[in-house]
């Protein structure tokens, strides 16, 4: 795993748990990712606005503050700065109406959490920053 | 005005009486004329030989006109009383002789026989016309009373007996009686008899007289008239026998709690019972002859009154708890509504309505299952990080756990997914009873999805030495489905099959098609659910007691789930089972594909 391909990219990662945040931080890291943990839409459009490099994005959909991720996934497609940038929307909430939303938006994949292990999510992740052109 | 005929003869028996003398005259006229006759021959025999003989032819002649003269005299005062007489007599005549004939006419015109009884010589007389009436011809003799005694009915001749000693005792007056005689030819006729007691001076009974009519006619229309009458009198009973049921039912439905309604076919509401008042806030008066749909709502869909009209228009009866009714002061309120059709043959009589508020209820079951819902939703947040953590114990790279440790890791892992397993059953269960979730059809391989769940299912398939056989050559390429949901049919399917069969049993998956229909069948020859229990099979938290002892892993939400999802799309689900012998469930969908339904979410 050490030969990862991702290894160094940097991922912002947007969960309000803060055991979910230590689990997704540490399986990261041990990916070879550099996570940044923020709990809020805020700060995450903060991150983004600070000239930090972020190479692909972890997003929950109820966090802390005002806006949920699907505020926060239509601030950075509507920024050519940052709308290239692959969001993985990671979430306990499989609201249809939610999915089709981020879908549309353009996120690229959607996982409810209880049902994946982190490592498959990871994978997946990985496997897009390997091969860009492809989206789920 | 015609006198008592007895009294008219008396009077006239007075006035024609025999002139005075009469009978003597009649004695001495003819004494005279012989006598005189006598004297005179002795006169011309012996006054010849005496000093008269000269004068004896003037002597003679002198008394035959002498006796010319007395008898000439006699004649002369006595005839003229006979002359009288006669006449009287023949007028006497002639006027009995009319008013028989009056009464002969009058009687046989009325076909009345007449009837004279001579107590003391124990005769009968009968009239022509009876004799005729009884089938006698006129020249038989029916002349003693023996004759009425024979030929009465058995059971009438006691009774007329009676009535005629009663009558003799003048205990009943007038003498009236309605019995049957034989007639002539051994039939038997009902008469009626109607006469009175003749007394001597001395008031004891003489005779009898009277009429007798031929009643069988009257009789018969009679006999008609009682059975028409008792037939008349059972209805009355039976009648009023209904209307007592009637006035109970009506006390029951008149007190009934529940809403209930009464229309003609058209719908024009005939009767509405006082909860029906209550609850919609009508009085009956308004509503009468008015159509249901003035508690029509807004908020109806449309679609479920032409539904209900399809049933109860065929005679079916209809349920539903989906109706949202307007009370008259615009409030609104949910009606579960059950219309039965009440018919007669083919043609539909009326509807009854039965209504009930279920508001209330409605949502307390939503609060329920909302509760359950978010509940469940919470649990997961958990739930992943229990799964994440356990997950990443065992990927070893925050160290190798010893054996000990790494199964006791696995035990949470394992435990966490069952976990995360209730609660997305949880999830769908409340899903589909608030109606919230969603079908979202896309082409797709039944054959996939029903591979991969065998996959998933590979390790116990094996660990239970189960075979599974595939019937997939006529399966659909492609069918239009939400795979979520048909991989949760398939998942429930195969893997209660994989449960409860016993190790080295045999399971059957096929996909094929059936005229319009798609058609999914699981088969296995395993344990087999309970007779008993199988109206419960998809209930929701159900689980058959046999496997309840087998298997202590499962949530009993599954089959209600496939339930729901098949329903949603117009399928069919069924099953078969005998203990101990297996158990096979079958769907159908509508070969189109599922139906599209929008919700909130999908089911997972």
């Amino acid at each position: 795993m050490s030969d990862s391909p991702v290894r160094g990219s940097s991922i912002l990662v947007l969960e309000d748990d803060r055991q979910l945040a230590g689990a997704v931080h540490d399986a990261l890291k041990e990916r070879g990712f550099s996570p940044t943990i923020v709990p809020s839409v805020e700060e995450g459009l903060a991150i983004l606005k600070s000239n930090t490099h972020v190479d692909v994005i972890w997003l929950d959909h109820y966090l802390l503050g005002t806006g949920s991720g699907v505020d926060f996934v239509a601030h950075v497609k509507n920024d050519p700065e940052t709308k290239e940038i692959p969001i993985f929307v990671v979430s306990n909430t499989a609201s249809s109406e939610n999915v089709n939303s981020y879908i549309r938006l353009g996120v690229n994949n959607y996982y409810t959490k209880a049902d994946y292990n982190i490592m498959q999510i990871i994978d997946d992740i990985a496997y897009t920053l390997h091969n860009p052109s492809t989206t789920n | 005005m015609e006198q008592d005929p007895l009294q008219s003869g008396r009077r006239l028996m007075r006035d024609i009486a025999i002139p005075k003398g009469g009978d003597l005259l009649l004695f001495i006229v003819p004494l005279v004329l012989v006598m005189g006759l006598v004297g005179i021959g002795w006169l011309s025999y012996w006054l010849p030989r005496t000093t008269l003989a000269s004068m004896s032819p003037y002597i003679v002649v002198g008394a035959l006109f002498f006796e010319a003269l007395v008898v000439s005299l006699l004649v002369f005062f006595v005839l003229p009383g006979y002359v009288r007489f006669t006449k009287h007599v023949k007028e006497a005549v002639e006027s009995t002789a009319l008013k028989g004939e009056r009464y002969a006419h009058a009687l046989i015109g009325s076909s009345l026989g007449y009837w004279e009884y001579d107590l003391a010589r124990n005769e009968l007389f009968v009239s022509g016309h009876l004799m005729a009436m009884l089938g006698y011809a006129d020249k038989e003799k029916v002349d003693t009373m023996e004759f009425l005694w024979t030929n009465t009915h058995p059971e009438d001749v006691e009774g007329l007996k009676r009535t005629i000693e009663y009558n003799f005792d003048r205990r009943a007056e007038p003498y009236s009686i309605a019995y049957r005689i034989r007639r002539q030819n051994g039939e038997y006729m009902w008469i009626e008899d109607r006469g009175k007691t003749i007394l001597d001076d001395k008031g004891a009974p003489l005779k009898m007289a009277g009429i007798t009519q031929d009643i069988t006619n009257i009789r018969r229309v009679q006999e008609v008239l009682e059975s028409r009458t008792l037939e008349l009198e059972d209805a009355k009973t039976k009648i009023e026998e209904e209307i007592q049921n009637v006035r109970k039912f009506q006390k029951a439905v008149d007190s009934s709690a529940e809403a209930v309604s009464i229309t003609t076919p058209d719908g024009a509401i005939v009767y509405v019972n006082p909860a029906w008042v209550r609850l919609n806030g009508y009085t009956d008066v308004e509503v009468m002859g008015r159509s249901h749909r003035l508690l029509k709502s807004d908020n109806m869909k449309p679609d479920i009154f032409v539904g209900m009209w399809e049933k109860i228009s065929a005679g079916y009866p209809f349920h539903t708890e989906e109706v949202i009714n307007k009370r008259k002061d615009g409030t609104l309120y949910q009606c579960e509504l059950s219309i039965a059709p009440i018919r007669e043959g083919n043609e539909t009589l009326f509807y009854v309505a039965l209504c009930q508020d279920i508001t209330l209820r409605k949502e307390v079951d939503r609060a329920k299952t909302e509760f359950v819902s978010l509940a469940s939703h919470q649990l997961r947040t958990p739930l992943s990080a229990i799964r994440w953590y356990s997950e990443m114990l065992l990927s070893k790279y925050v160290g190798e756990l010893n054996e000990k440790q790494r199964q006791y890791v696995k035990e949470i892992y394992a435990g966490n997914l069952r976990m995360v397993e209730l609660v997305n059953a949880l999830l769908n269960v409340s899903r589909i009873d608030l109606g919230t979730f969603a079908v979202e059809p896309e082409p797709v391989s039944l054959v996939e999805i029903c591979e991969s769940v065998l996959l998933e299912l590979t390790p116990q398939l094996n660990e239970r030495t189960q075979t599974v056989e595939r019937i997939f050559t006529s399966a659909p390429a492609t069918y239009n489905a939400d795979p979520k949901l048909i991989r949760i049919v398939f998942q429930n399917f195969l893997s209660n099959s994989v449960k409860y069969t016993q190790p080295g049993g045999h399971i059957v998956a096929e996909i094929t098609t059936q005229g319009t229909d798609l058609y999914i069948r699981v088969s296995d020859n395993g344990y087999g659910i309970p007779k008993a229990q199988q109206g419960k099979i998809f209930e929701k938290l159900f689980r058959a007691d046999n496997v309840r002892q087998k298997d202590t892993e499962g949530t009993g939400l599954g089959m209600y789930i496939v339930k729901a999802i098949v329903e949603s799309s117009s399928g069919k689900i069924w099953f078969d089972s005998d203990e101990n012998q297996g158990t096979t469930f079958h769907v159908t969908l509508p070969l189109t594909g599922m139906t599209k339904k929008s919700g909130m979410r999908g089911l997972n």
